[in-house]
């Protein structure tokens, strides 16, 4: 946290001089009076400033890109974490990971597992004492979108199936991010329906061929969101 | 490793100075013992322990790095 010690004829001339130093506005910054000012004696004798300490409070920025870097650093890894602007639908805030190539596979992860991690922990640190919930994505070597078209493509492939041997078909068990994905890209489709079988970390996508022209068989076809 | 242990553990509780990290060879595995101020266990384990889940991947991860196995205890 940048901190300043600034004094003052009084406790306002004092943060207001930090100010200028720091050079934000008000509303960013945390004052701590270390001591008071005290009005000389006849006009000039024994007078003393005021004296404030003037931080400036971290955004939820600097707060994730300051805690990745931080894990990172200590893994062993040199990277910079930058924020990505307009990359979030949601309002959340979009952290990607820059370092070296080899370094990215130990960041991501078996499945994209140390990269899931890092980012549940960013979302939780990043939410503590504060009103209202942020969503933090993190990325790295372009992992997530990579993923995101190998399980289309996976998805894609399963649909076919299902269709052509007109029964369900059963993908291998992966997070709620993963499946979201699935039954996201899915929905579009009006010849197979998508649906979740299982617990976590065992819950599965199923993929259900519509029979439009046969009666309605005994497979369950609930819709769910994940 | 030690260091990103505790750094894990500092970053996440309301009491950091609380936080104690040892370290401790048993056989092929090293274990890492974390305790915190009891009003901060909860932060360090989360619901269904998946903080805790998540600390072991991060750390699991540096580890394998240097040919490691590694173990952390929450102490509750």
């Amino acid at each position: 946290m940048k901190t300043v010690v600034a004094t003052g004829r009084t406790v306002e001339d004092a943060v207001r001089s930090a100010l200028v130093r720091l050079g934000v506005p008000k509303e960013r910054v945390q004052v701590r009076v270390l001591q008071e000012p005290v009005k000389p004696r006849f006009g000039f004798f024994g007078g003393r400033d005021a004296r404030v300490e003037v931080s400036v409070i971290p955004t939820v920025e600097e707060i994730c890109q300051e805690f990745v870097e931080g894990v990172l650093r200590r893994m062993g890894i040199r990277a910079e974490v930058h924020v990505r602007t307009g990359r979030s639908e949601d309002g959340g805030l979009s952290l990607y990971v820059d370092c070296a190539e080899e370094d990215a596979a130990l960041v991501i992860g078996r499945r994209g597992s140390t990269l899931d991690a890092l980012q549940y922990l960013v979302n939780v640190i990043a939410n503590q004492g504060r009103e209202g919930y942020i969503r933090i994505s993190l990325d790295c070597g372009d992992y997530r979108r990579r993923r995101r078209e190998s399980l289309e493509k996976k998805a894609e492939r399963a649909a076919e199936r299902a269709v052509r041997t007109k029964r369900p078909v059963w993908l291998e068990a992966m997070p709620a991010s993963d499946r979201k994905i699935i039954h996201t890209y899915l929905q579009g489709r009006t010849d197979v329906t998508t649906t979740s079988e299982g617990s976590d970390p065992h819950r599965k996508v199923v993929i259900i061929p519509v029979v439009s022209s046969e009666p309605a068989r005994s497979v369950r076809t609930r819709r769910h969101s994940r | 490793m030690k260091e990103l242990v505790e750094y894990l553990a500092k970053s996440l509780v309301s009491q950091p100075d609380a936080v104690v990290v040892t370290e401790e060879q048993r056989g092929e595995t090293r274990v890492y013992r974390v305790s915190v101020h009891p009003s901060d266990t909860g932060k360090v384990i989360g619901r269904h322990g998946r903080i805790a889940k998540a600390i072991r991947s991060v750390v699991s991860a540096a580890a394998h790095r240097e040919n490691q196995q590694v173990v952390v205890d929450i102490e509750a």
